[in-house]
């Protein structure tokens, strides 16, 4: 259900964005990173699932102690780094109604400088966990069907 | 009597987010409160489903 929500965020910045902005190119540049941030958490997350399923283990399984403990511990902070990606998003969302009490209030705060630093460095961190586990869970998904084709060759060789 | 999947809380609560999700889009275009309204409550209620599924046993392979 996270993912839907994402989504339907991302949507909807990225039509307001599409409608708002005039200039050619920081248009396309704008639709290209929020579709971007799409397609890095919808095929992620689908890969995640598909690959555990497939395998039976847990997503962060995978043969490099490096990689497995990398992935373990962006695990465990991964609801507030997903809370800050979801707000960096918000940031740009409010953007688009300038003069609104809400935009006004988030871009006046005193901390907004601090705050926007945070989202951004949370929407980095969302996106590198997203793309780490989606390298692991393409090479386990790779590695079980060379098995299985090498189980099978061998079988008709005997 | 073991309750049915669909029916266990965080799936419950997941049905609300959708619903209150799906509310919000109306909204996107014109009115950023309401609309940034529902996502947080939504967001709160997925807060909320992992603890209270772990409280309550309803928690499975990949999460609830």
């Amino acid at each position: 259900m996270s993912r839907f929500q994402t989504s339907s965020l991302l949507f909807i910045v990225l039509k307001l964005g599409l409608e708002a902005i005039q200039d050619e190119s920081e248009r396309m540049g704008f639709a290209f990173f929020f579709a971007s941030l799409f397609l890095s958490d919808f095929v992620a997350q689908w890969f995640i699932v598909y690959s555990s399923y497939l395998l039976d283990e847990e997503p962060h399984e995978t043969p490099s102690p490096l990689l497995r403990t990398v992935l373990i511990l962006l695990g465990k902070i991964g609801t507030p780094v997903y809370l800050m990606s979801e707000l960096y998003v918000v940031d740009h969302y409010l953007a688009f109604f300038g003069g609104h009490p809400l935009q006004v209030a988030l871009t006046t705060h005193k901390s907004y400088g601090v705050f926007l630093q945070a989202v951004f460095v949370g929407l980095v961190v969302q996106h590198l966990h997203n793309v780490l586990h989606l390298f692991v869970s393409a090479v386990r998904i790779v590695k079980l069907d060379v098995r299985q084709k090498n189980e099978e060759n061998a079988k008709k060789a005997k | 009597m073991e309750m049915s999947i669909p029916l266990h809380a965080p799936n419950v609560l997941g049905y609300f987010r959708f619903l209150m999700i799906a509310a919000a889009w109306p909204f996107g275009m014109t009115d950023p409160q309401t609309f940034l309204g529902l996502h947080l409550t939504a967001h709160l209620l997925g807060v909320l489903a992992a603890p209270l599924g772990s409280l309550l046993g309803q928690k499975s392979f990949f999460g609830t």
